[in-house]
């Protein structure tokens, strides 16, 4: 016993370093996994806040490229009044989506939830976005998010007045999309390229061109026919696709309201770990 | 003013550096020619570098700690530069043995900067901890032996562009020092 205390006394740096190095790890490993819980991430209102001060502040800097990119999209928008969207009746006849029936097609109008971003990283294995929504605009977890261009991610965090987001770039982060004749794959990101994700599970006697859009379906989070990107190159038995999104110029973005899409997956989830439990 | 506050204010005055301009900044290099990674210039180990050499290794270790955590606060990256930023403030002593002709103790609150440790003395004592630094928070960011390539790549890239932050960080801020004396 004497021994211990002896030794303890002599290395306690050494036992205060692997204490405090314990904790990291711990911190590390419990919460680094793509959509687990985390204790320190900047939903947090210290944090969230003084990146809400720099984001106002460094805000202005990009004004005029934000602009246009509102330009566009309110152009887009207007293109889109009295267009319908193709969608299937069966799967979208939930109550709360507002729809207008014409003899044949079905539109769907999703709420639309605008945040502003306030921090976002491209750097990591798993990157994160924080925006400037919260549960009190409505925000829940594992809404779909997009943004002007394509689609972002989907939400993880949820604080009163912030929100964090897992960004499509993360380390094998599937998203289900479908090419121009409607045959189902998904894309992957790489881990490096914040521009390019890779498109898999497409079959040989598909012939794709490129400069093809890719777009979403509606089995993953993101609802039908958002625009993942564009067929860049292609290679032994996948394709490179160019993101329509630029993660590196992200300044807003849409949470979309779609509760029956979540309720869908929780079910979806409930009954393949009920298979495999 | 007094060590405690001098301290505090270069503790935020980095941290408000790190987290304004540097955490906003990615690199926009030829990813697709060079195949080059995109990371964010790192500047904050500084204040584990600059505090004084008679600091108490428990309390630096702890700063250290702190110093990592809230770096981790804003890049939404539980405990990786927390645990870096501990592993250099535990070798920093042992480090900066190498570098110094007297005692530690005789030296009392001497700041380890540029101009007391000279060019060469303060570059190495860079390298060893910047190196350490990124080494180990990349390994913990990608956690596969596969990415071995990917961690040195980036260790060496991160690295260059932190330790000549530093040094003209160094540069800046020495020139005070020097008017003062």
């Amino acid at each position: 016993m004497r021994n211990l205390i002896v030794l303890f006394k002599r290395y306690y740096n050494f036992f205060i370093f692997l204490f405090l190095q314990l904790v990291c790890w711990i911190l590390v490993f419990r919460n680094n996994s793509y959509q687990q819980a985390s204790y320190i991430n900047s939903s947090r209102n210290i944090s969230a806040a003084i990146y809400d001060q720099q984001s106002r502040f460094f805000g202005f800097w990009s004004l005029r490229s934000t602009n246009d990119s509102l330009m566009r999209e309110n152009a887009r928008l207007k293109q889109l009044i009295g267009h319908a969207i193709p969608a299937n009746p069966l799967k979208d006849s939930m109550s709360n989506r507002i729809e207008e029936k014409d003899s044949m097609r079905t539109t769907i109008h999703y709420t639309y939830i605008p945040a502003r971003v306030l921090n976002n990283t491209i750097d990591m294995k798993f990157n994160h976005i924080t925006i400037n929504k919260g549960s009190a605009d409505g925000v829940k977890e594992k809404m779909a998010v997009i943004s002007a261009k394509g689609i972002v991610g989907r939400v993880s965090h949820v604080n009163t007045h912030f929100a964090v987001i897992s960004s499509v770039l993360a380390d094998k982060s599937r998203v289900s999309a479908q090419v121009p004749d409607g045959t189902v794959g998904h894309v992957l990101w790489g881990g490096q390229n914040p521009e390019v994700v890779r498109l898999l599970g497409i079959p040989q006697s598909v012939k794709l061109k490129i400069g093809d859009t890719i777009s979403t379906t509606g089995y993953s989070y993101f609802p039908e026919h958002v625009m993942i990107g564009r067929i860049k190159k292609k290679e032994k038995d996948s394709y490179q696709v160019q993101l329509s999104t630029n993660f590196r110029n992200l300044h807003y973005v849409y949470v979309i309201k779609d509760m029956t899409n979540i309720e869908r997956i929780l079910f979806e989830d409930s009954v393949t770990h009920s298979e495999n439990p | 003013m007094s060590t405690p506050i001098r301290l505090l204010v270069q503790f935020i005055v980095i941290m408000l550096i790190q987290v304004f301009f540097l955490n906003g900044i990615m690199i926009k290099s030829a990813v697709t020619v060079l195949h080059v990674p995109v990371f964010i210039p790192i500047l904050y180990p500084l204040f584990i570098l600059l505090l004084p050499v008679n600091i108490p290794h428990p309390l630096l270790m702890l700063l250290g700690f702190i110093t990592g955590l809230t770096m981790d606060m804003f890049s939404n990256t539980p405990g990786m530069h927390a645990s870096a930023c501990l592993l250099i403030a535990f070798i920093r002593p042992f480090v900066l043995n190498l570098f110094l002709q007297q005692q530690m103790k005789e030296l009392g609150s001497t700041i380890p900067s540029l101009y007391k440790l000279g060019f060469n003395s303060f570059l190495m004592y860079c390298i060893i901890m910047i190196v350490t630094h990124h080494f180990y928070f990349y390994i913990l960011q990608f956690w596969s032996f596969k990415s071995i390539l990917i961690i040195l790549y980036k260790t060496l890239l991160s690295g260059i562009l932190s330790i000549i932050l530093i040094i003209l960080a160094q540069l800046l801020f020495a020139k005070q020092e020097i008017k003062r004396a």
